[in-house]
């Protein structure tokens, strides 16, 4: 926790000094084919299916609010697959700010749930997130990566929860004038349990459409 | 006739035993003295023998002149007008533009000598012994003197024959100034090496005055050109293309991020195993960054070239400037041009 908080305050303070901007908000849907390997320490399971979600943001004098909400339908992937089909649910709340232009610094909570007929296993962890914006055209296209870690973490699984970090790198197009803008994204999001050698992993191609207001 | 025989002779005998020590200009000086005094052959004694040293104590040429010119009116009031006029060819051949003194010399012997001048068919030629010129601009003249009307052929070929220029073919009155402006007869530099200007009088006869030649040493200085003006720069002039650098920066922003979508797995991944699918994601946005590369390609910007023009017209300016400039630099390369003496050539048919 202690890392967390030096964490939030760092990106705070940045924030803070940064010049008064407009109050933005910012709209975000997503539609995403997503892959989750789980490997618990019994058989290894691969499941794939759609997802969707979006989020929404609002920006004010270089601070960032935002949350956001994924949810996928997941099945076996394979003629082997035996695992049972599952429902992806995970839901993020994060602030931060716009620390340089290039720079976009958040912290958040993130909850996700791996939800079948008779269990759901639910990951609760703080994380901090990097995100580096390169224009390619300015005002047109860019491409950006973000990386993430966890700052703490838990699961209800016995075997304990470790780090989860992960990363998403894409590019983004907004029409000349436009204020709607498309996003197409490849993120991988890794995380450990408690056990040596059990993890699981979530993939995710996303097509994503957006909006901001000024 | 004896006793002023007997007085000639003892002026003579007494003038020849102070001879040894005297000097050409001491004895020159007693002659003109006998002369004014009308001690016609005591200084007839004086001036002859001042005409007979040698060097180094020879008398210089226009000392000899002036001695040729005093003997000559005194062998004339001496009524010896042979003599007389043997001493004035002798003058006109030392000096062809020489003239004896009005002042001093009474009608009868400037007559003399302008009548043996004009039977005295003289050639001489006079050339500066260094002359340095820009080819094509300047001039290398030698002054070709004659003391009757004669026509002349002044030419200048290398030392082995070869001819280089004809510069003159015509009639020479009583002078010519000969001008060379340094370039053979294609117009071109001559090479660097030794060359003979020969002037010749046309037709050549044997009683007639002698071909005369001048070796000419002629070696090349060529001038430095000139460095171009600096084109165009600072504060004042604008950018007239956009930058590169914005189109390697999209082309280096979409290469990153491709790579990154392929390397995910691998930087945070624990297997490395991931989607091929990826690569799909990749590739678009590897064709995003070259979209972005083409799309900055550096472009002319028409308002900062017009901006600019006045500027690069005044600089052009400067340019053709200094290119004429190296043009005739590299065309009128110095020459100098060091004479020889004046020497007799080979009669030729």
């Amino acid at each position: 926790m202690k890392t967390l908080a030096a964490t939030c305050a760092l990106v705070l303070a940045a924030s803070a000094a940064s010049a008064q901007r407009p109050l933005t908000v910012e709209l975000r849907a997503d539609a995403a084919m997503l892959w989750v390997h789980s490997d618990t320490g019994l058989t290894p399971t691969s499941l794939r299916g759609p997802g969707f979600g979006g989020e929404g943001r609002i920006a004010v004098n270089g601070l960032l609010f935002g949350v956001g909400l994924l949810e996928g339908q997941l099945k076996p992937a394979g003629a082997a697959g035996t695992a049972p089909p599952l429902d992806l649910v995970q839901g993020t709340a994060f602030v931060g700010g716009q620390v340089l232009p290039w720079l976009e610094l958040t912290a958040g909570p993130v909850v996700r749930a791996y939800v079948t007929d008779s269990t759901t296993e639910r990951w609760v962890y703080w994380q901090a997130r990097a995100r580096f914006d390169a224009p390619i055209v300015v005002g047109q296209l860019s491409s950006y990566l973000e990386v993430w870690r966890s700052l703490a973490s838990d699961v209800n699984l016995p075997t304990g929860a470790g780090r989860i970090q992960g990363g998403e790198a894409g590019v983004v197009f907004q029409p000349p004038r436009q204020r709607v803008w498309l996003r197409l994204s490849y993120r991988m999001d890794d995380a450990l349990l408690g056990r040596p050698g059990a993890n699981e992993t979530v993939e995710a191609i996303t097509l994503s459409g957006g909006i901001a207001v000024p | 006739m004896a006793p002023r025989a007997l007085t000639a002779l003892a002026v003579l005998v007494a003038a020849a035993s102070h001879l040894p020590a005297q000097s050409a200009n001491d004895l020159l000086q007693q002659g003109v003295r006998a002369y004014q005094k009308l001690e016609y052959d005591a200084a007839v004694a004086l001036l002859r023998e001042s005409l007979l040293r040698q060097e180094p104590a020879a008398l210089a040429d226009s000392q000899r002149a002036r001695a040729l010119s005093y003997l000559a009116a005194t062998e004339l009031f001496q009524q010896q007008r042979d003599s007389a006029a043997a001493a004035f060819r002798i003058l006109v051949r030392l000096d062809p533009r020489y003239r004896p003194d009005e002042l001093i010399f009474p009608p009868q012997v400037t007559n003399l000598y302008e009548e043996v001048r004009r039977s005295t068919k003289v050639l001489n030629v006079q050339v500066p012994p260094v002359t340095e010129l820009h080819a094509r601009l300047e001039w290398f003249t030698a002054r070709v003197v004659t003391t009757s009307v004669q026509s002349v052929t002044a030419t200048l070929a290398r030392v082995d024959g070869t001819p280089v220029r004809m510069l003159y073919d015509g009639p020479v009155a009583d002078s010519l100034s000969l001008k060379w402006d340094g370039l053979t007869e294609g117009g071109t530099l001559p090479e660097e090496g030794r060359y003979v200007l020969h002037v010749a009088p046309r037709p050549a006869t044997q009683d007639g005055p002698r071909p005369l030649q001048v070796t000419l040493d002629i070696t090349q200085v060529t001038a430095d050109t000139l460095p171009w003006p600096p084109p165009p720069a600072g504060p004042g002039v604008l950018p007239e293309r956009t930058s590169a650098t914005p189109a390697l920066g999209s082309l280096a922003a979409g290469a990153i991020a491709a790579g990154a979508v392929v390397a995910l797995p691998s930087l945070f991944g624990r297997s490395g195993e991931a989607t091929g699918a990826r690569f799909a994601v990749a590739a678009t946005v590897s064709v995003a960054g070259l979209v972005g590369f083409f799309a900055h390609q550096p472009r002319p910007i028409e308002a900062n070239i017009r901006a600019n023009a006045p500027a690069r017209a005044d600089w052009q300016r400067r340019v053709d400037q200094v290119k004429a400039d190296n043009a005739k630099r590299r065309g009128s390369a110095r020459l100098v041009i060091r004479a020889g003496l004046v020497t007799f050539a080979e009669r030729t048919p």
